[in-house]
């Protein structure tokens, strides 16, 4: 006869290894890589057309053009970047409240789109439940929770 | 699925009684449903859009991922709603529709205001299992 078992122990320590990655995740990677790389590069969502425009600024700019700016949509969401542990978990959150000349929070327009410009879902990566592992946030988030539970081994 | 079928479906569920679709008016004053494949060309500028639009795009996003012998590949179309009319009352039902058709769709949906028509947009998951071409 053989007998085969298993046993799972230092739940605490999985826990917080898995808050912890969440964490690393969240701030070194969502928050430093990810909403630049989204924010400078235009190209995955099309074009607004072939004629240079201008930035506020009144730099020009070719097309697809980023959309920087003065950086307000980009600091506004980049800068409210709040992470706070819960009893059972963790919650990591992002407000992009940059406001337009009309006193009006314009990060949705950018998103969707108005009457005169495409729009431009940054966060459909982060968003999107069916393709979030298959792209480069959910890939960095299994990577970082590989890396996090391979310490507690060690 | 392809971008056809989407498209006839679309135009399907949407026309249903009571119909909610709004109509291009050509240039010689012909309407016709206002269901546009937008790829390489948009709506010509010459065309007139009245009520409910609905545009779809031609490539769908396409996430891969390997499987034993197979390509397992998640493609996302992405549809969107426009109401043209200020006051059209459309856009409700039409979402209704959409989401119990597509029941596993994300739905991000905008107000209209000053510079923005009301709009929908909707995200369909379409998951496809594909033999590895091998040369």
């Amino acid at each position: 006869m053989a007998v085969v078992g298993a046993t799972i122990t230092n739940l605490h320590a999985i826990e917080k290894a898995l808050v912890d990655a969440f964490e690393e995740w969240a701030e070194n990677y969502v928050n430093d890589i990810h909403w630049e790389r989204q924010f400078d590069d235009m190209t995955r969502w099309g074009w607004d057309g072939d004629e240079e425009t201008q930035r506020k600024n009144g730099e020009p700019v070719g097309s697809p053009r980023d959309i920087y700016d003065l950086g307000k949509l980009y600091r506004s969401g980049v800068e409210s970047f709040n992470f706070s542990r819960t009893n059972d978990g963790a919650e990591a959150d992002w407000h992009w409240d940059a406001k337009n000349s009309s006193n009006v929070e314009y990060a949705w327009y950018v998103h969707e789109g108005t009457k005169y410009m495409q729009g431009r879902p940054f966060t459909d990566d982060i968003s999107l439940p069916p393709s979030f592992f298959l792209r480069g946030p959910g890939k960095a988030l299994l990577q970082q929770v590989q890396s996090s539970l391979n310490q507690i081994r060690r | 699925m392809n971008v056809i079928q989407l498209r006839n479906t679309i135009n399907a569920l949407l026309s249903l009684t009571p119909s909610l679709l709004g109509s291009y008016v050509l240039p010689n004053g012909t309407k016709i449903p206002a269901v546009y494949v937008v790829g390489q060309s948009s709506v010509p500028k010459e065309w007139k859009v009245e009520g409910l639009e609905a545009a779809i795009r031609q490539f769908p996003n396409m996430d891969p991922s390997a499987g034993v012998g197979i390509a397992n590949v998640l493609k996302q179309w992405e549809v969107v709603l426009i109401q043209y009319r200020p006051d059209g009352a459309e856009m409700q039902q039409a979402m209704d529709r959409m989401v119990r058709r597509f029941p596993d769709c994300s739905v991000r949906f905008v107000q209209g205001t000053d510079i923005s028509y009301e709009r929908c947009r909707f995200i369909i998951p379409d998951r496809e299992i594909r033999n590895l071409i091998v040369v």
